[in-house]
C-alpha cells in the first residue's frame, strides 16, 4: 500500500438509521423469558410475554422491511442498488451455509446414534410407512422446478407466469405440510408415538418438525415474493426477495430428501 | 462537495436523530458499544473470579456456599468467554475493519445494530437466572449431560443459560456474515486480498470460524434444552440418546471458539509490533497462511478435551497428533514476531509492552498445551488446576493481553485523546506479574493433583492458593486504573488528535492512520485508491 489516491467523484453513502433492530432485538428478548416463565408455573404471564414478544418482533420485522424496500428505492438513483444486491446475495449464502451447518449437527446426532445402538429402530417404533412420505417428497421435488420455472420466467419478463408459478410453489409447500401434519396424526393419536417415546421419536419429530418449521417460513417467503410482485415492486436489477424466496426453497427441498432417506428409507 | 455539506447532507432530519446511539447502524458507534459493554461484562466476571479466588484463599474458607461457589465457576468463564472477551473483539472489528479496508461502513449496518442489541436479552437471561428458584447454572460453562438434564439440575436457571448462549450465538453469527461480505465486498479499490492488513485478515478468518462453529454449538444446545422442556431424548441414556454425543458437538464449537477468541489478537498484535518497532511486519504471506492453517487445523482438534471420556484409543491419537501439528502454524507466527522487532528501533509504548508481554505469556500457554495434547500427561492432569493454568495463560496471556494492546493502540483513533502512559505503564506491570502470580502456581497445584471447580482442596495446598488470591489482587489493581483511565480519558479530557498520532504510519501505511482521529462519519469522504 503505497500511495492512496481518490476518486474524484464521491457520494456519502451514510449508514441508515432504524429504530427496528433495537425494537425486534427486545421483542425476540421477550420468547426466551415467556419460556421461563412458563417452566416456573406463571402460565398467564408466559402466554403474555409471549404474545406481547410474538407481536413486537413481527410489526419490527415488518417496519424492518418497509424501510429497506424504501431505502432501495433511493438507492436506484443513487447507482448503490448493483452493489447492494450483491452484498445480500452474498449475505443468504453464508447465512445457508449456517442452516446447513445446525442441520449438520442434527445428522450427525443421528448417525452417530443410530450405528452405536444395538437394536434399530429402538423398541416402541411402530412401522413407518414409506408409502405416503414418499409421494410428499415428489411434490416437495416438483416444487423446486416449479420454483425455479417462476425465478427464470420472471427474468425473461414474463410476470404472470412467474407469478402462477410462485402461487402453484407455495401451493405445494402447503400440500407437502398437511402431509406431514396427517402422518403427525396418526403416528400420535394411534400408536401413541412421540418425542419421548425413544431416541427415534425424538430425533424423527424434532428433525422433520424442524425441516417444517423451514417449510413454512420459505412459503412465506414465497408469498412475499407473490405480493411484492403483484405490487410491482420487482425489476430486472432489484429482485433480491425472489432470489432469496427461491434459493432458501431448494436449500429446504435438499434437506428433506436428505431427511427422506435418513428417516425413512435406511 | 465540501466536508461541513457532505456532514450536513448526511442524515436527512428526523425524530430518530434523538434516539442516536439507540437507532444508530454506524459500525464506529456500534464498535464503541461493543467495547462498553464488554468493560461492564468483564467488571462483572472479575469479580466473580474475585469470589472465587477469595473462597480458595483458605481450604475450607465457609465464604460462600457450594452451590453459590458452583454458580460463580460456571457464571465467571461463561460471561468471560461469550460476554467479554467475544464482544470485545467484535467491538474493535466492526470499528476497525473497514477503517482498514476503506469503507463508508459495515455491508449491512442494521443487521449489526441488531446483531449488538440480541447481547442486551441474552444478558437479562443470564443476570436473571440467579433469581430463580434453584439458582444460576452450577455444571460448568461445559453443561455436561448428564449433570445439566433435569434429573440432576432442576430449576429453570440452566433453560436461560441455554437460551442466553443461543442468543448470543445468534448475535455472533449474524455478525461473522457482515464482517465476511464486509471484507469481500466492500474493500477500497486495489486493495487486493494479499494487501489487506493482518487485522482484517484475521478477522475474516475468525469470521468464516464462528459462522460454521456456532451453529454446531447451537443445536447441541437446543437439544440439551429439548430435552430438559420438551421431554425429548437427545442426550438421555435410558431412551436410547448419548450424552457424549454432545461432548463432541460442544466442542466442535468450543476448540474453535478458543481460535475465535485469540485470532483478532493475533491480528493486533501483527500492527501493534511492526508500528513500534518502525518496521514492516515479517512474513506477511506466512502469517496469512498460518492464520488459515490454523483456522483449518482448529476444526480437528476438538476430541483433546475428551480424552478421558472414553473415545476410542485410535481417535485418541488423531486427535493428539493434530493438537501438536496445529503448534506448527502458531510457531510460525510466535518467529514472525520475532523476526518483526528483531533489528527495529523499539519505541516501549504502552501497547508494545502489552505485545512484548503477550509473546511471553502466549508461548508458556502454548508450551502447557502441547503437554496437554499428550493422552498419557493428560491422563494424569486432566480437571485439575493444570488445565486451568494453561487456559488461563492462553486466554489471559494471549486474548487479554492483546486487547489491551489493541485498545492502547486504538483508543487515541477512536477518542481523539491518548490514554496515560503513566498509568498505562503501571497497569501493565500490576497485570503482567499479577497474572503470572495468579495462574503460575496453578501448574504446581494442579500436577500435585489439585482438582478444578471444586470449593475446597486438601490443605497441604493452602500457600499456593493464598499466592494465587494475592496475585488477583494485583490483576484487580490493574483494571481497575484501565476502567479509571478510560473514563477519565473519554468523559473528562477534550480535544482531538492529528490522523497518525502515534507517528507510525511512515511505515504501515494503513488506511486507518489516514483519517482524522476520530474520524468523520463517513470515514472517508472519498473512497481511497490503493496503488
Ligand atoms: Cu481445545
Amino acid at each position: 500500500m503505497e500511495t492512496v489516491k481518490h476518486h474524484e467523484e464521491a457520494h456519502v453513502h451514510l449508514p441508515p438509521r432504524s429504530v427496528w433492530p433495537i425494537v425486534l432485538a427486545m421483542g425476540v428478548g421477550l420468547l426466551p423469558i415467556a419460556l421461563v416463565a412458563f417452566r416456573t408455573g406463571h402460565a398467564i404471564v408466559a402466554e403474555l410475554l409471549a404474545v406481547t414478544g410474538g407481536a413486537v418482533s413481527l410489526v419490527s420485522l415488518m417496519g424492518w422491511a418497509h424501510s429497506v424496500v424504501m431505502d432501495k428505492a433511493e438507492d436506484v438513483v443513487t447507482g448503490h442498488l448493483s452493489m447492494q444486491q450483491q452484498d445480500l446475495k452474498m449475505f443468504l449464502k453464508y447465512f445457508l451455509l449456517s442452516e446447513a451447518a445446525i442441520f449438520g449437527g442434527l445428522f450427525v446426532h443421528y448417525y452417530s446414534t443410530r450405528y452405536h445402538i444395538q437394536a434399530w429402530p429402538p423398541a416402541g417404533t411402530p412401522h413407518i410407512h414409506t408409502h405416503d412420505p414418499a409421494i410428499a417428497t415428489l411434490i416437495l421435488m416438483f416444487s423446486s422446478f416449479t420454483c425455479e420455472l417462476g425465478l427464470k420466467a420472471f427474468e425473461k419478463g414474463k410476470k404472470f407466469h412467474a407469478k402462477t408459478l410462485l402461487l402453484v410453489t407455495a401451493l405445494l409447500g402447503l400440500i407437502f405440510l398437511s402431509y406431514q401434519g396427517l402422518e403427525w396424526g396418526l403416528l400420535i393419536t394411534q400408536y401413541g408415538f412421540t418425542v419421548e417415546t425413544n431416541i427415534f421419536g425424538t430425533m424423527f419429530y424434532m428433525m422433520t418438525g424442524f425441516h417444517g418449521l423451514h417449510v413454512s417460513i420459505g412459503v412465506i417467503f414465497l408469498l412475499l415474493a407473490y405480493g411484492r410482485l403483484e405490487l410491482g415492486q420487482m425489476n430486472e436489477e432489484r429482485h433480491f426477495s425472489l432470489i432469496a424466496a427461491s434459493w432458501y426453497w431448494h436449500f429446504v427441498d435438499v434437506i428433506w430428501v436428505l431427511l427422506f432417506f435418513s428417516l425413512y428409507l435406511i | 462537495m465540501s466536508e461541513a455539506a457532505a456532514a450536513a447532507t448526511a442524515y436527512k432530519s428526523s425524530w430518530l436523530n434523538k434516539l442516536d446511539w439507540f437507532v444508530t447502524g454506524d459500525h464506529k458507534k456500534i464498535g464503541i458499544m461493543y467495547l462498553w459493554f464488554a468493560i461492564v461484562m468483564a467488571i462483572v466476571g472479575g469479580g466473580f473470579a474475585g469470589v472465587i479466588r477469595a473462597q480458595l484463599t483458605k481450604p475450607d474458607s465457609g465464604l460462600v456456599t457450594p452451590e453459590f461457589y458452583n454458580q460463580m465457576v460456571s457464571m465467571h468463564a461463561t460471561l468471560m468467554i461469550f460476554f467479554v472477551i467475544i464482544p470485545a473483539w467484535t467491538g474493535l472489528g466492526n470499528y476497525f475493519v473497514p477503517l482498514l479496508i476503506g469503507a463508508r461502513d459495515m455491508a449491512f449496518p442494521r443487521l449489526n445494530a441488531f446483531a449488538f442489541w440480541l447481547a442486551v436479552p441474552a444478558t437479562a437471561l443470564m443476570f436473571g437466572s440467579f433469581f430463580v428458584v434453584g439458582g444460576a447454572i452450577q455444571t460448568g460453562w461445559t453443561a455436561y449431560p448428564p449433570l445439566s438434564l433435569a434429573a440432576f439440575s432442576a430449576g429453570p436457571g440452566v433453560d436461560m443459560w441455554l437460551m442466553g448462549i443461543i442468543f448470543i450465538g445468534l448475535s455472533s453469527i449474524l455478525g461473522a456474515i457482515n464482517f465476511i461480505v464486509t471484507v469481500a465486498n466492500l474493500r477500497a479499490p486495489g486493495l487486493r486480498w494479499f494487501k489487506m492488513p493482518l487485522f482484517v485478515w484475521a478477522w475474516f478468518i475468525n469470521a468464516t470460524l464462528i459462522l460454521v462453529a456456532t451453529p454446531v454449538l447451537s443445536s447441541a444446545l437446543a437439544m440439551l434444552l429439548a430435552d430438559r422442556v420438551f421431554g425429548t431424548s437427545f442426550l438421555t441414556v435410558a431412551k436410547g440418546g448419548d450424552p457424549l454425543l454432545y461432548q463432541h458437538l460442544f466442542w466442535f464449537y468450543s476448540h474453535p471458539a478458543v481460535y475465535i477468541m485469540v485470532l483478532p489478537g493475533f491480528g493486533v498484535i501483527s500492527h501493534v509490533l511492526a508500528s513500534f518497532a518502525e518496521k514492516k511486519i515479517f512474513g506477511y504471506k506466512g502469517m496469512v497462511f498460518a492464520i488459515m492453517l490454523i483456522g483449518i487445523i482448529g476444526y480437528m482438534v476438538w476430541a483433546h478435551h475428551m480424552f478421558v471420556a472414553g473415545i476410542p484409543p485410535s481417535l485418541q491419537i488423531f486427535f493428539s497428533y493434530m493438537s501438536m501439528v496445529i503448534a506448527v502454524p502458531t510457531g510460525i507466527k510466535i518467529f514472525s514476531w520475532l523476526a518483526t522487532i528483531w533489528g527495529g528501533s523499539i519505541r516501549f509504548t504502552t501497547p508494545m509492552k502489552f505485545g512484548l508481554g503477550f509473546i511471553f505469556l502466549f508461548v508458556i500457554g502454548g508450551m502447557s498445551g502441547i503437554l496437554l495434547a499428550n493422552v498419557p500427561v493428560d491422563y494424569q492432569v486432566t480437571d485439575t488446576y493444570f488445565v486451568v493454568a494453561h487456559f488461563h495463560y492462553v486466554l489471559v496471556g494471549g486474548s487479554i493481553m492483546s486487547m489491551f494492546a489493541g485498545m492502547y493502540y486504538w483508543f487515541p483513533k477512536m477518542s481523539g485523546r491518548f490514554l496515560s502512559e503513566k498509568l498505562g505503564t503501571w497497569v501493565f506491570w500490576l497485570f503482567f506479574v499479577g497474572m503470572n502470580v495468579t495462574f503460575f502456581p496453578m501448574h504446581i497445584m494442579g500436577i500435585q493433583g489439585m482438582a478444578r471447580r471444586v470449593f475446597t482442596y486438601r490443605p497441604e495446598f493452602q500457600s499456593l492458593n493464598e499466592l494465587s488470591s494475592a496475585g488477583y489482587l494485583l490483576m484487580l489493581a490493574a483494571g481497575l486504573i484501565f476502567v479509571f483511565d478510560v473514563l477519565k480519558t473519554a468523559f473528562f479530557k477534550k480535544g482531538t488528535l492529528p490522523a497518525d498520532p502515534w507517528q507510525i504510519n511512515h511505515v504501515q501505511n494503513t488506511l486507518d492512520w489516514k483519517v482524522s482521529s476520530p474520524p468523520p462519519e463517513y470515514n472517508f469522504l472519498k473512497i481511497p485508491t490503493i496503488e
